[in-house]
């Protein structure tokens, strides 16, 4: 470009190193912005939320066409198989009618034998549905966003269920949206404990689909066991469905979550407390009997 | 003039669709392909063509944005990308005369460096960071996205190489390259 050199003025070299120093700048006050995030860290995230919270009008305006777009191309796969899909579908209606029949007759008993017994009472559990309006995973982190927040009530650590299972928690609310923390997550730790016996541990999440199961004595892993939440470290409150134990491809005990995680569109969050749950909070066991006597006695 | 604005425009219009097609709630993890760096590949594969078309405040807002959408701390990835592309703004007139292959291993392997710098510090500050395998994944997928980006760009948009060196906003923009 040497023969262009001679054409270059002052005033374009002036230009060119004005545009340094703003590159210069810009750089310096992004990395600020991180170096600051690491040491304000809670309330850097309350100004996160509150900025998704802004932004996500924007981005919701390009997702409708494509969640119409994805409705569409479900639709036409459902329909394929319509037929057959609803005679399946009423079977499974009766069986489940069945189902709950018995469910409310051991509901019944269990409630008796319980008052007999002098047990605390299980604290009634309410929901509150919510739909899910962005997917903000990355590589990094496995999270969503929720379209209920601080307006209607929503508290940080609310457990997060779909139909099947346990999806994560509530970790950010804002004034209209709030973030699940999804048990993938490298930062969900969840005490569980299995059923059928006194076993307890942690499913570790580390980013693969499948949690790692920790802190279980290695007799007590049988694997298909179902897993639910133990309560301990007063997050998530006892006997939630997490999913059943399996083996993971590198001989570790993992956790098939029951819920879908690969398609939330419906969620169901759990109100368990008025206590406001610190959103750095990680629910691992600190004081469990302290804290889960605390809940008891809250409702 | 009315040209260049009408591409900015299209550049910022790019950004914005990317972060729709990211944050849209229809295909959630896990997914067994994983996402690469969109974001990266398309301001790259712009800024290596034209790089008057590319307003460096739009991919400050962009990256920052998603990093706060996707709730990375922020900050760290936004000023790699901004260097990156920087890097790039100013060597664009060499790179540009490049054949595709050589083209694409430059920007391969500045990315490859970067990424594993941006992943050591957030190890080293225990941030939550990829896995390994995640991580040479994500590299992977965005090595292999760079060309198909580079094609979409060069098919919707029509930017492409122009070899042409009278062209005058080139010489504009080589006042900010690093031959001098």
């Amino acid at each position: 470009m040497d023969n262009y050199s001679g054409r270059h003025s002052t005033r374009q070299k002036l230009a060119g190193n004005f545009r340094r120093i703003l590159i210069v700048t810009a750089t310096v006050a992004l990395l600020l912005l991180f170096f600051i995030w690491q040491l304000e860290n809670e309330r850097m995230e309350r100004v996160r939320v509150t900025i998704v919270d802004t932004l996500h009008p924007i981005t919701e305006f390009g997702h409708k066409p494509l969640i119409l777009l994805n409705g569409v191309i479900q639709n036409i796969s459902k329909h394929m198989d319509l037929v057959d899909r609803t005679t399946e579908l009423e079977n499974e209606v009766n069986a489940l009618k069945y189902l709950r029949e018995q469910v409310e007759l051991l509901e019944n008993q269990n409630a008796e034998l319980r008052k007999l017994l002098n047990a605390p009472k299980r604290p009634v559990q309410r929901e509150m549905s919510a739909m899910v309006v962005a997917d903000t995973s990355s590589q990094f982190r496995h999270s969503i966003l929720v379209n209920v927040g601080s307006e209607n009530g929503v508290k940080n650590g609310w457990p997060v269920v779909d139909s099947m299972g346990l999806a994560g928690r509530i970790l950010g609310v804002g004034r209209k949206n709030s973030r699940v923390l999804l048990l993938v997550d490298a930062s969900s730790r969840v005490p569980i404990k299995i059923v059928g016996g006194n076993a307890r541990g942690v499913a570790i999440g580390d980013g693969t689909p499948s949690p790692k199961l920790q802190f279980v004595p290695a007799a007590n892993l049988t694997l298909g066991s179902r897993v639910v939440t133990s309560g301990d470290g007063g997050v998530f409150p006892p006997d939630i469905i997490v999913g059943e134990i399996v083996l993971g491809k590198d001989r570790i005990p993992r956790v098939r979550l029951f819920a879908n995680l690969s398609n939330l569109t419906y969620v169901s969050l759990l109100r368990v407390d008025n206590r406001e749950i610190s959103p750095f909070d990680v629910g691992i066991i600190t004081t469990p009997s302290t804290n889960s006597e605390e809940i008891q006695s809250g409702f | 003039m009315t040209k260049s604005w009408k591409f900015r425009i299209l550049f910022c219009l790019g950004l914005y669709f990317i972060i729709v097609g990211i944050t849209a709630p229809i295909f959630l993890f896990p997914i067994p392909i994983p996402s690469p760096d969109l974001i990266y590949c398309f301001a790259v594969a712009w800024i290596v063509r034209r790089p008057d078309y590319v307003p460096t405040i739009a991919i400050i807002i962009a990256a920052l944005t998603i990093e706060l959408l996707l709730f990375n701390s922020p900050g760290l990835w936004s000023a790699f990308l901004l260097l990156m592309t920087e890097y790039f703004r100013m060597n664009a007139t060499q790179i540009r005369i490049l054949p595709f292959l050589n083209e694409w291993a430059i920007i391969s392997l500045i990315y490859a460096i970067v990424q594993a710098a941006y992943l050591l510090i957030l190890t080293i500050l225990f941030e939550p960071s990829a896995t390994i395998q995640a991580a040479i994944l994500y590299l992977l997928a965005t090595v292999i996205a760079y060309p198909i980006v580079v094609m979409l760009v060069n098919i919707i948009f029509k930017i492409t190489k122009s070899r042409s060196r009278d062209f005058p906003i080139f010489r504009n923009s080589s006042t900010f390259g690093g031959t001098h």
